[in-house]
């Protein structure tokens, strides 16, 4: 037989089988799941076809023989569907071979046409390619068309030269893996082996003209839990300094606590960006260059306080009635003058809507407010009326309030409470609410951050009052957690 | 003292989260003196506020929040209804903005607003600053005209930053034009712990989550009613606002005591009056009814009449019995059968005047039930006419007669149920919708609780909301039969809408808020069977035209023995109201002889009767297993007819007219203030009454607490045996059918789809099992609905058009226009019927009167068919056309049995080939597997197994969780009980499978047979049955 037809069943067995064919051959044709082998040829290099078939179609693969292509990818679809390792198909016999194989078979060649012919045919009553073979080809085709036709060669065996294109991702995962044996515990010898392999992968992305905007690294350690680190870049790179830089930077931070007996490093894809839209777009820009960038932000998150989450990025409005939402987004390179803007990408910050100014409203800007990050304890002295009278902020003295504006209440993300009568001031809650659920079953990948103004979530419970109060010369912002009770000092009004 | 004026209920569809009831509660609680409804585009809450503060002593006030349109959008214009004209006013610009927009949308002009704006004081909000020209237009409008100022700037102050600067703007630009302000609060929930409510709400209305809703949502819990003394303090600074706010509630005295409402008057002859005319058509119809009456009979129904005339000219209720009279005298002259039903057959009046069909006279029936000068309210008539479309011709003639304006259908308020709760909760809180599809599955089946939930970090916060939107309004419907209608201009009464069916308008308010109101409805109701009778006496006509008179049930042979046979036998697959398995039960134990055997068989298979115990007493005394026995011996003439066990309304009247002597209208009352649990305090009054009359007449000890206790018992479920008799009628009238005609019969059942207890697939069986000869789909022989044949040499019907699945109307109506066909090229090329279409009538063999070549004699069977419809489908281009080509014969196998039976089922939902049971009997047969008919015969306790395709389950909330399954195989219906721990055992097994066989013990007692379940198995099923019937 001429073509051989390898099939995997699952993710693992495909690796194998990969691996297996590009041993036999460099020209196999890969189709999404399965390898076309043209064995020509290969006879004289690796032996007969139905031993090399044999051998293998085990473990998950299921192998098909036959004169044609397409027959021989029916074949190897058939032993599948029949739970055999492979189904070979000598020239001439075929016919005689396909007649009682079911005709549902064939509904995995694919098109829409197909499908509903066979649906006809399956009203017809035609159970098996035998019965289809067997029908006027004339009569077939004034009935199905020219799918008809098709289905009917391919039930005699006489299926065509449909060349299985091969589709590589353009977009997915690159995934090196090494053993270390015996394993590494030496720091610099490590750094050295991940310089190495990121050289590997710079060429790799290289030669498929593919960027990477974020790597992570697994360190497998002995007799201790593996420890994950994670590197983001922006713009995308495939550059191996600055993706060692970074790493490096991560390990040094957080060594692993025990020696290395494995890694894994793995890169997201993305698809190249042209770099240069005209003649003059580098002069033209004004940006730093994306490399220095990245390696500049790199350092500067390793320095930052590694338990908020994320430390750096764009701040973002959020659209929500808590005053000063805001939360990080991921840091994106700014754009290219003349290049075509970038799709967005996916955020869970939405943009907030735009709140058109209304022209009848001629009143003045409000006061710039000098935020306090983190915002100052307070004490708060009030009147009968529940107004505030005197404040001390910190472990500073009271000093009496003048005047006052308020109070301004706001109150949301009840939602996220267990008991969403307590978020709302009915019950005080004696801690900040949990963490926002994510909408899977599957837990938070991140440990709920703690409560903190540096990144307010205004989808966690909130119930605030605010007052704008003066205080000698200054005009100061306090709010009171009415969930708590606590006072704090938000800011300074300039 | 301040009042809100500017409230908003649920009824202010997905944006208000309090009923107008807790409102009111709330505001009185709160000390508030009045409380304005101003719910969006309508007064859909307003019954409810009104009855609500009655009882509270709050004052209720009514308006309405329209958008008005100006060049600049179309903000919102609170409107408050001041006198009657203002509320008049209020709802004629409700209906103009909800009549020329779709559903659910609409504004007002400016010009609108103009035409309607006296009476009314309207509230503009802040964002009214936007809009200062359209502003300046309406203070022109409402400056107009003598008298205080009725445009005012509405503030409301929520403790929010914007809004404050906001409020400066708007009153700044409110002063230059004189605009005084006004404090509300803009209320959209009762209190602060129904705020989550209305986030929800928001959310569900921009169809978001409530994670990314954003600033749609309120930014706190202040829009919730406040005290006096809270809005004194929050308006400190503006006292002014206050005092408006006073002064205006205190000008608004309309109130919906003073709706206004008329019914319309009839259309008399010239000079004669309502009372005259409805005399004289009356004794017409006396006449007429009771012409072959005995004398006797004549003269008791002529002095019931003469009493009840009086009695209705006393009421002043002519008009209304006129009105009803002369939609029943249009069904007449339109061919159209119409039966009223309910306490209504009680009056001879209404017999007379053909609104009725059953004679009260002659059954001894109490007209007290329906009416009495007690009764403060109007009576209920309620009309059956055939479901479709002659019911709609009905309905559009009560429209045109009464002018769009005058005319309207009662609203029904869909509110939130478990499931729809669980479903838009779920997707409000972002939860995965797999776990979203299992909560709604588990509410549908009543377990949404703690217990059973899947375990997600929102559910806690879930089933809390559920619980919080149960019952809440979530849209308007329309009520399926109720129409409104009113002298003059109904849409001053009550401002109407379109409904989403074209042609219909609708009110703002369900039928307890007209009842509440005193505003009169008539309910036109569809009934499945009338359009069957309606079929059948057509048919019957058409066979015999000297047959007189037409259109009427009572031409049917009363006592027809044939007839009661067949109902004692429980074969009644396709009878009214007695074809479930219940009655099915009942009907070989009670063995109904003579119509009121009928009446009381109706009426025996009920919730009431079931729970208040009252069936198997009445059976066991029936078959004279138990003595006859009454409380009092006073009490046997109320009770004979029912051998001593209360079972309908009339007779609780009856006993308390006996034993206390109560009037016809005292007894009645009892009967309602027993009944509706509504006042703990006017029950003891009343069951005090009865007891002191008792004593009166020598009634007491013990025999008067049992008759006191009966009497108590049964006032929960007795069912009005006018009500009864008038379906007793179309049971009678439907079985008499089956037995004598049974082709029209069916084929009419047929036709009318859907309706009844069993699918068309069990109907067409039972069909072929009373030798019925069922002809299948022709495109050459059927016409597009089902058509009974001449009944020679056997009673035969053919299938319609109307069966063959997926045929397009035009495709229909083009195949009868065309036909015949000399082959199936002839047929493709000549009607426009699709590839799919052509494929489904030959697989189901309605392509068998085409030659199977063009000169051949040989009829076409399925598969040839399917090989030249693939062919004839596929047309060969113009170059060809008109060119017959000789088809090369059929190479395709003929369908198996199997394969016929799948391809009828898959294009008509029937087959009329054999059973899917009978296809497998020789194996079941060799397996001890029994049919349904064997099971008749054999002993009581033995074990059995028995198997069929399953057509119905019902677990009734009366049958305290046991499960009955009808399972049906080619020789009839078996019927089985499963326990409760067998069920949830077996649930899915029970629940899914379509052919099951069951193994049991066999219950055959007094004719009814059953199987008392104890395995179960699934049978393989190689094609896809038709559904069964679930009831649960």
């Amino acid at each position: 037989m001429r073509y051989l037809c390898f099939l995997a069943a699952d993710p693992a067995a495909a690796r194998r089988l990969g691996r297996a064919v590009r041993a036999l051959t460099p020209s196999a044709e890969r189709g999404a799941d399965c390898y076309l082998l043209d064995w020509r040829g290969l006879e004289r290099l690796h032996g007969p076809a139905e031993a090399v078939a044999r051998r293998l179609a085990v473990a998950g693969v299921h192998a098909g023989g036959a004169g044609r292509k397409a027959t021989a990818l029916l074949a190897a679809r058939a032993a599948a569907a029949f739970g055999r390792p492979c189904i070979l198909l000598l020239p001439g016999t075929e016919a005689a071979a396909l007649a009682p194989w079911p005709l549902v078979l064939l509904a995995q060649t694919g098109d829409a046409a197909t499908a509903e012919a066979l649906a006809v045919l399956a009203g017809w009553g035609i159970r098996c390619w035998g019965e289809l073979a067997a029908l006027p080809a004339a009569e077939l085709h004034a009935r199905l068309g020219p799918a008809g036709l098709r289905l009917r060669a391919l039930a005699r065996g006489e299926g065509g030269a449909e060349a299985l294109a091969a589709r590589p991702p353009a977009v997915g995962r690159a995934v090196l893996r090494r053993e270390l044996e015996p394993p590494l515990a030496d720091g610099e010898a490590l750094e050295r082996l991940l310089a190495r392999l990121l050289a590997q992968l710079a060429r790799w992305l290289d030669r498929r003209d593919r960027l990477t905007d974020r790597l992570d690294l697994r360190l497998g350690c002995e007799h201790a839990p593996a420890r994950c680190y994670r590197a983001r870049f922006s713009p995308p790179l495939r550059q191996a300094r600055a993706m060692a830089a970074q790493l490096q930077l991560a390990l040094r931070r957080q060594p692993p606590p025990a020696a290395v007996t494995g890694l894994r490093l793995r890169a997201r894809l993305t698809p190249p960006r042209p770099i240069q839209p005209s003649l003059f777009a580098a002069q033209e820009s004004t940006a730093p260059a994306p490399e220095a960038t990245a390696k500049f932000l790199s350092r500067l998150a390793a320095r930052l306080d590694r338990r908020q989450d994320p430390a750096l990025g764009t701040p973002r409005l959020v659209d929500s009635h808590q005053p000063g939402a805001f939360q990080l987004a991921p840091f994106q390179y700014p754009e290219t003058p003349g290049l075509p803007p970038r799709r967005p990408p996916q955020s869970a910050v939405a943009e907030p809507p735009a709140v058109p100014r209304p022209a009848a409203d001629q009143t003045p800007p409000p006061p710039a407010l000098r935020a306090h990050r983190p915002p100052l304890p307070a004490r708060v002295r009030l009147n009968p009326a529940g107004e505030p009278v005197a404040v001390a902020t910190g472990s500073g003295p009271w000093h009496v309030i003048a005047r006052r504006s308020g109070p301004w209440r706001s109150s949301g993300g009840w939602w996220a409470a267990a008991d969403p009568a307590a978020a709302l001031g009915t019950v005080p809650a004696a801690a900040p609410g949990p963490a926002l659920a994510s909408d899977s079953a599957a837990p938070p990948r991140r440990p709920p951050a703690r409560e903190t103004t540096f990144t307010a979530d205004p989808r966690r419970i909130w119930d605030w009052e605010h007052w704008d109060v003066q205080v000698g010369t200054r005009r100061l912002r306090l709010r009171q957690d009415r969930r708590g009770g606590g006072w704090v000092c938000d800011g300074t009004y300039d | 003292m301040y009042a809100e004026l500017h409230a908003q209920s649920a009824f202010s569809f997905l944006a208000g989260a309090s009923l107008p009831e807790t409102l009111a509660v709330a505001a009185a609680e709160l000390g508030l003196g009045a409380l304005a409804l101003v719910d969006r585009d309508g007064v859909y809450g307003a019954p409810r506020l009104h009855q609500a503060a009655k009882k509270l002593g709050l004052r209720a006030i009514v308006g309405a929040d329209v958008g008005v349109r100006t060049a600049a959008g179309e903000p919102r214009l609170a409107l408050l209804a001041e006198s009657r004209q203002g509320y008049q006013n209020l709802c004629r610009l409700l209906t103009r903005i909800k009549l020329r927009a779709a559903k659910g949308q609409g504004a007002a002009s400016a010009e609108d607003i103009e035409e309607f704006a006296p009476g009314l004081i309207a509230l503009a909000g802040a964002a009214w600053r936007h809009h200062p020209a359209a502003l300046d237009r309406l203070a022109g409008i409402f400056a107009a005209g003598p008298g205080p100022r009725r445009l005012y700037a509405e503030l409301c102050r929520h403790y929010r930053r914007e809004q404050a600067a906001a409020n400066r703007a708007w009153l700044a630009l409110a002063a230059r034009r004189g605009l005084p302000p006004l404090a509300t609060n803009g209320v959209l929930y009762a209190t602060a712990a129904e705020r989550p409510v209305a986030d929800l709400f928001a959310s569900l209305r921009h169809h978001t989550t409530l994670d990314a809703a954003g600033r749609r949502l309120e930014a706190n819990d202040e829009r919730r009613l406040k005290s006096p003394r809270e809005m004194a303090r929050l308006f400190a600074d503006l006292p002014a606002a206050l005092a408006a706010n006073a002064e205006v509630a205190a000008r608004l005295e309309f109130s919906l005591e003073d709706l206004g409402y008329e019914f319309p008057r009839a259309i008399l002859p010239p000079d004669a009056t309502e009372t005259q005319y409805l005399r004289h058509l009356a004794e017409q119809g006396l006449e007429r009814r009771y012409r072959r009456a005995s004398a006797s009979l004549r003269a008791r129904a002529r002095r019931q009449l003469d009493r009840e005339l009086q009695l209705i000219a006393q009421l002043r209720l002519e008009g209304y019995f006129l009105i009803v009279a002369e939609i029943v005298r249009y069904c007449r002259e339109q061919g159209i059968l119409a039966q009223g039903r309910g306490s209504a057959a009680n009056s001879v009046a209404c017999y007379a005047l053909g609104i009725t069909a059953v004679d009260p006279v002659a059954m001894d029936l109490l007209f007290e039930r329906f009416l009495s000068p007690e009764r403060s309210e109007w009576p209920d008539i309620d009309l059956d006419l055939p479901s479709g479309e002659r019911r709609e011709r009905v309905i559009q003639h009560v429209y045109r007669k009464y002018g769009q304006a005058g005319a309207a259908m009662t609203a029904n308020v869909i509110t939130y149920r478990q499931r729809s709760a669980a479903r838009e909760v779920g997707k409000a809180l972002g939860l995965p919708p797999e776990l979203i599809a299992e909560n709604a599955r588990l509410a549908a089946a009543g377990g949404l609780g703690e217990a059973n939930l899947a375990a997600h970090p929102r559910q806690a916060v879930f089933l809390q909301l559920c619980r919080a939107i149960q019952d809440l309004p979530r849209h308007l419907g329309q009520h399926s039969g109720g129409m409104v209608i009113c002298r003059g201009r109904l849409d001053q009464v009550v401002p109407l809408e379109n409904a989403a069916m074209p042609g219909r308008v609708v009110i703002q308010w369900d039928k307890e808020d007209c009842a509440d109101l005193g505003i009169i409805k008539i309910d036109l109701l569809g009934l499945g069977m009338l359009a069957v009778l309606q079929d059948a006496v057509a048919e019957l006509d058409r066979r015999d035209p000297a047959a007189a008179p037409p259109l009427d049930l009572a031409r049917f042979p009363a006592d027809d023995p044939q007839t009661y046979a067949m109902l004692r036998a429980a074969d009644t697959v396709g009878v009214f109201q007695v074809e479930s398995r219940a009655q099915m039960a009942t009907l070989p134990r009670l063995r109904p002889e003579r119509f009121y055997d009928l009446v009381v068989e109706v009426a025996l298979i009920r919730p009431g009767p079931i729970t208040g115990d009252m069936v198997n007493p009445y059976l066991q005394r029936r078959a004279g297993r138990a003595p006859v026995t009454y409380p009092h011996p006073c009490l046997e003439p109320a009770l004979r007819r029912t051998l001593g066990v209360p079972l309908f309304q009339e007779q609780l009247l009856r006993m308390a007219m006996a034993v206390g002597g109560f009037t016809g209208g005292e007894a009645e009352e009892l009967r309602r203030a027993l009944g509706s649990h509504r006042s703990e305090a006017r029950m003891r009054a009343v069951i005090a009454k009865l007891r002191a009359r008792m004593a009166e007449r020598g009634i007491a000890g013990a025999v008067a607490e049992e008759i006191t206790a009966s009497i108590t018992s049964f006032a929960q479920y007795g069912f009005p045996e006018s009500h009864a008799a008038s379906f007793a009628l179309l049971v009678y009238a439907s079985a008499y059918l089956k037995a004598h005609h049974p082709e029209i019969f069916y084929a009419a059942l047929l036709n009318n789809q859907p309706m009844g207890f069993y699918h068309p697939a069990t109907l067409v069986k039972d069909a072929q099992r009373h030798g019925v000869r069922v002809l299948p789909v022709s495109v050459h022989r059927s016409a597009a609905l089902c058509e009974p044949l001449t009944p020679l040499p056997r009673a035969s019907f053919r299938l319609g058009l109307n069966y063959a699945r997926g045929l397009r109307a035009e495709a229909v109506a083009a195949l009868l226009a065309a036909r015949p066909f000399a082959s199936v090229d002839d047929l493709a090329r000549r009607t426009p019927l699709r590839k799919d279409e052509l494929r489904r009538l030959a697989a189901m063999g309605a392509l068998a009167d085409l030659p199977a070549q063009p000169s051949a004699q040989e009829r076409l069977r399925r598969r040839p068919a399917l090989w030249q419809v693939e062919r004839a489908a596929r047309p060969s281009g113009s170059l060809y056309a008109g060119q017959a080509e000789e088809d090369a014969a059929s190479p395709l196998p003929e369908m198996s049995a199997t394969e016929r039976l799948a391809a009828d089922y898959a294009g008509a939902g029937v087959t009329l080939g054999p059973h899917p049971l009978a296809l497998r009997r020789a194996a079941l047969a060799a397996a001890g597997v029994r049919t349904a008919r064997q099971l008749a015969a054999m002993p009581d306790g033995r074990r059995v197994r028995v198997a069929g395709m399953v057509i119905a389950r019902q677990r009734p909330e009366t049958a305290k969780g046991m499960v009955f399954m009808s399972l049906e195989d080619e020789t009839g219906i078996a019927n089985a009980i499963i326990s409760p721990p067998l069920f949830a055992a077996h649930r899915l097994l029970c629940v899914s499978a379509p052919l099951l066989g069951i193994a049991g013990i066999l219950q055959n007692r007094d004719g009814v047979v059953h199987v008392r379940a104890q395995e179960f198995w699934a049978l393989p099923e190689p094609v896809a049955a038709p559904a069964a019937h679930d009831f649960h």
